[in-house]
């Protein structure tokens, strides 16, 4: 039975295994270059001391389209996987009717989806998981330009998460095509899903895998400000969170006891020079500064953060999630193809 | 154990509308069995239903002593056309063949799919439609099944490929010794092949029973038209009845020989038989004709 679910599923194992190749090939011509490149500019500097920043700005000037291809790959896999393994897995026998020559030898259906699943699932950890393995090698100096990739978008491409990623994905595509059997409807419905699932993970779910750690600050002058003044008279100051080393800030706000914000009315009672600078009216940088010292007797700034201690009990988090997530699916859909197709 | 399969009170409901109700049949072992009827009948729900790829909505089915889709290797299954996997090699569906079952009898099929001059190496999508059909007889044959369910096995061959299938067919249940039921709306190739005969209709079982004996049992009665309220020979079940203005032909299942000299007695054919059966159900069953009464 696993020997024909193999047989049966060479030819999108092959072609996914020759755009993995490709990727690995891309990947090996360009990475020594760009590692080249990290130690030209930014390692170079760090050893010889000082600021670093223009070496920084010129390495990551540099391959920017690779870089946001490194990160679109890893987290487009799943989507793929799910949609082009996953869907069809079930929902072309169905639509073929093979299901009526498969149900009839002398395998029972639950054997008949094991072996399936036993080579599928294989395939997609193995695939996602070389794939991770290419990408962050490729990206390990990028990585230590900027070593923060506790935002959304790096969590989620590198580390272990999106193995979890492509379980979940591929047992959402084998339910879809149980439930639908329809082999598009299937694969649309579960790129749709899966878009979904994942952005509501990582906007609702993720930021609770652990409490928050919550800092508050004095405001100072020091700090970087923005100021935003949409029209005359209209001024917003908003006080940039202090640079906390790869964490994950989750919200940043300037706020005085009662939560006002520094902005419109507030500012005008509390900062008139600052309002009369805007118009040309006394120096702006002697009325900011007195206007955040006035500030700062009533302002906080209240930074809510994941530290960057958390990354890899994060990566579990996820990864564990989402397996629990793929482990539901295929317990329904073996659950449906035992009851409710018969 | 006797029969084959054995259902009783079986039915199956999809939404609210019962695509096979109340069948109550024991198929007994070494039979040839035609399944017939209209489409729409039932005959792929009942055919699903013995190899488990349906679950029963009331009643029970066995089917060679256990519960359908227990023991799938006992029971060798055609679908409808004859599904295959089409990009998928003659080769390829053998080696299936043999890794899906215990004691697959690989050799057998191989020569088998040599002596109908198929090539090995094709794939399945570039077959006929005999052919495919073929290659999934063979298929279930090298299982060596007790039973063989097939579902409108020639319904879509063109004459020549039909008498090669049924030929081949025969020549399996005759050196395996195996059950065969299959379904078809050609009585023509049933009355070849089968020694039994299902008639389904209207979603129930409208007779059943070895065709030598359903033949026995039934005859045409011609005679003058009766006058109203005029009484059918006693022991007579009136099966279909047709007028013209001074002659009836009525086909009657009796339980005694027809004595009365009014009614000349003649013999029916398979095809009359099964027509009569399903005309019947068409007209709705309970319906009494008013001209006539029906003699009990």
């Amino acid at each position: 039975m696993i020997r024909f679910s193999y047989w049966q599923f060479r030819l999108p194992l092959y072609i996914v295994l020759g755009g993995l190749a490709a990727v690995a090939v891309i990947a090996a011509l360009t990475g020594p270059a760009l590692a080249h490149l990290y130690d030209t500019t930014v390692a170079n500097c760090a050893s010889t001391g000082g600021d670093c920043s223009t070496a920084r700005s010129v390495f990551n000037a540099h391959d920017q389209v690779l870089k946001v291809i490194a990160q679109m790959i890893p987290l487009g896999l799943p989507a793929v996987l799910g949609m082009f393994w996953g869907a069809p897995l079930v929902a072309r026998e169905l639509e073929s009717g093979t299901f009526r020559l498969a149900w009839t030898q002398g395998r029972s259906r639950l054997r008949w989806l094991a072996a399936k699943l036993a080579v599928v699932g294989l395939a997609t950890l193995v695939v996602q998981g070389l794939l991770s393995l290419a990408m962050t090698w490729w990206w390990s100096p990028v990585g230590r330009a900027d070593p923060n990739r506790f935002s959304p978008a790096l969590f989620s491409a590198f580390g272990i998460a999106p193995i979890g990623y492509a379980a979940f994905a591929l047992a959402l595509g084998i339910t879809a095509g149980v439930v639908i059997r329809r082999t598009l409807p299937a694969m649309a419905t579960t790129l749709a899903v899966f878009v979904g699932v994942r952005l509501a993970v990582t906007f609702w779910v993720r930021p609770y895998y652990a409490a928050a750690t919550r800092l508050v600050l004095p405001i100072s002058a020091g700090q970087t400000i923005g100021i935003d003044s949409p029209s005359r008279g209209q001024l917003s100051l908003n006080f940039f969170p202090p640079d906390i080393p790869n964490a994950w800030v989750l919200s940043s706000q300037a706020t005085n006891a009662a939560g006002q914000q520094a902005s419109g009315a507030l500012l005008s009672q509390q900062c008139p020079p600052l309002l009369q600078a805007q118009v040309g009216h006394g120096s702006w940088d002697t009325a900011l500064s007195s206007c955040v010292t006035t500030l700062a007797k009533t302002f906080h700034q209240t930074v809510v953060y994941q530290p960057a201690s958390r990354y890899w009990p994060f990566q579990w988090a996820e990864l564990g999630l989402f397996v629990v997530l793929a482990g539901i699916l295929v317990a329904f859909s073996a659950w449906w193809i035992r009851r409710r197709l018969a | 154990m006797n029969a084959v399969m054995e259902a009783r009170g079986l039915g199956k409901r999809y939404g609210r509308r019962w695509a096979l109700a109340d069948c109550s049949l024991e198929i007994p072992a070494g039979r040839v069995v035609g399944l017939v009827g209209p489409n729409g009948a039932g005959k792929t729900t009942l055919l699903q239903l013995a190899v488990g790829l349906l679950a029963p909505s009331a009643g029970q089915i066995t089917v060679l002593g256990n519960a359908p889709g227990t023991q799938l290797g006992k029971a060798g299954f055609v679908a409808q056309d004859a599904p295959a996997y089409a990009n998928l090699t003659i080769s390829d569906h053998l080696r299936f063949g043999t890794w899906t079952n215990d004691g697959f009898d690989l050799a057998g099929a191989q020569a088998r799919i040599e002596q109908l001059g198929i090539d090995l190496r094709q794939r399945s999508g570039r077959l006929s439609g005999g052919q495919r059909a073929q290659l999934a007889l063979t298929l279930a044959l090298a299982k060596r099944p007790q039973l063989l369910v097939l579902d409108e096995p020639v319904a879509s061959l063109d004459p020549l490929a039909r008498r090669e299938f049924l030929q081949l067919l025969m020549e399996a249940v005759v050196e395996d010794e195996l059950s065969v039921i299959l379904s078809s709306h050609l009585i023509a190739d049933l009355e070849r092949v089968c020694d039994y005969l299902i008639v389904l209709a209207g979603s129930r079982v409208q007779v059943a029973g070895p065709i030598d004996e359903l033949l026995a049992l039934h005859h045409r009665l011609t005679g003058p038209r009766p006058r109203r309220g005029q009484p059918l020979p006693a022991g007579q079940e009136l099966i279909t009845e047709s007028h013209t203005d001074v002659q009836s032909t009525l086909i009657v299942r009796h339980a005694s020989p027809i004595l009365d000299p009014a009614w000349s007695v003649s013999d029916i054919s398979l095809e009359d038989l099964v027509l009569a059966y399903i005309s019947r159900n068409s007209r709705g069953s309970t319906q009494v004709p008013h001209t006539l009464k029906v003699a009990s």
